[in-house]
């Protein structure tokens, strides 16, 4: 592993603070997050271990917040969102509707290692648990949708501005504007 | 600003869909729902200081008693005194006399026998596991 810069150190510990509490903020509301939009901004932005560094302590943080930090919900919390992590990773070059494609079945990957925990652990009838879970994988999936189609590109601007990366964008100028510059 | 419209209507449509799908998610579930319980099954729930430690729907006949039904499906998680009258504990905790277990059918508690339950369809009985 790397040593991060100081600056790098802060904006992920900052990152980690972001996923946390918009997580908190929306309990409220079953499934309604923004944390797949940011997973995916954070795979594509920092380097691989950094982001599995931010999921891993959210997901404890978020555990002990809870009150549910027992080895049945952190395992397949902590496998499922490594999986979103990888798939958002995977998809780097691609474009934001593909990324926002993605993140469904990231999404119902994510929730059905809930169901293989609860299934193999607790005994709980596991296609009773699969039907009464299709609604609330709606909801996930359309909010990482929707949130990823409309937020990843000002996130990862802003990320990328932050973390001083160049932006693919600003890599393909205009020849025309490039050519007088360089006079 | 097209790239926004278009951004904008992808997840206006986007939105749309998922509350259909959610609405006739909901209808298929309390349809499933509602035949389970048409069913002759009771659901059994087995509760430890708030954690689910079993939960399980079960199908019986007009034959079968409830005891016999927990030692068949719950031996690992419940044990019983000799006359199956009262369940002894939940075997993953210490049996001592600060812990009780209270049975509630379908979300009411009850001081009755186990053998004194009937069976009847869509019975939801819980056993938790209390610090008394």
């Amino acid at each position: 592993m790397k040593n991060m810069k100081l600056k790098e150190l802060t904006l992920c510990a900052m990152l980690t603070a972001i996923i946390f509490i918009q997580e908190e903020l929306l309990t409220f509301i079953p499934n309604v997050q923004l944390t797949v939009l940011l997973i995916f901004c954070y795979a594509t932005t920092l380097e691989l271990y950094q982001t599995l560094i931010i999921i891993t302590i959210h997901v404890f943080l978020d555990n002990l917040i809870m009150g549910s930090l027992n080895p049945i919900t952190v395992i397949p919390m902590l496998i499922g969102w490594i999986i979103v992590v990888m798939i958002a990773f995977f998809s780097k070059k691609t474009n934001t509707y593909v990324k926002a494609v993605l993140s469904i079945p990231a999404s119902i990957l994510y929730t059905k290692c809930f169901a293989v925990a609860n299934a193999w652990f607790l005994e709980v009838d596991i296609k009773a648990y699969l039907i009464a879970d299709i609604p609330f994988d709606i909801v996930l999936c359309a909010s990482s949708f929707i949130s990823i189609v409309l937020l990843y590109d000002p996130i990862t601007k802003f990320i990328n501005k932050k973390l001083g990366k160049e932006e693919i964008k600003t890599t393909t100028k205009d020849p025309q504007v490039v050519e007088s510059s360089n006079q | 600003m097209r790239q926004v419209l278009t951004k904008i209507i992808v997840s206006v449509i986007v939105l749309a869909v998922s509350i259909v799908g959610f609405i006739l998610a909901q209808n298929f579930v309390k349809k499933y729902n509602a035949n389970k319980i048409e069913a002759n099954s009771i659901e059994i729930i087995i509760i430890k200081e708030n954690t689910v430690i079993k939960s399980k729907t079960i199908n019986f006949t007009d034959k079968d008693k409830l005891v016999d039904l927990l030692e068949k499906n719950f031996r690992n998680n419940l044990s019983f005194d000799n006359n199956k009258e009262r369940i002894l504990s939940i075997e993953t905790i210490e049996q001592d006399e600060t812990h009780n277990i209270e049975v509630y059918l379908n979300e009411g508690k009850t001081d009755k026998k186990l053998t004194e339950i009937e069976l009847t369809k869509g019975l939801k009985i819980k056993f938790i596991e209390v610090s008394v």
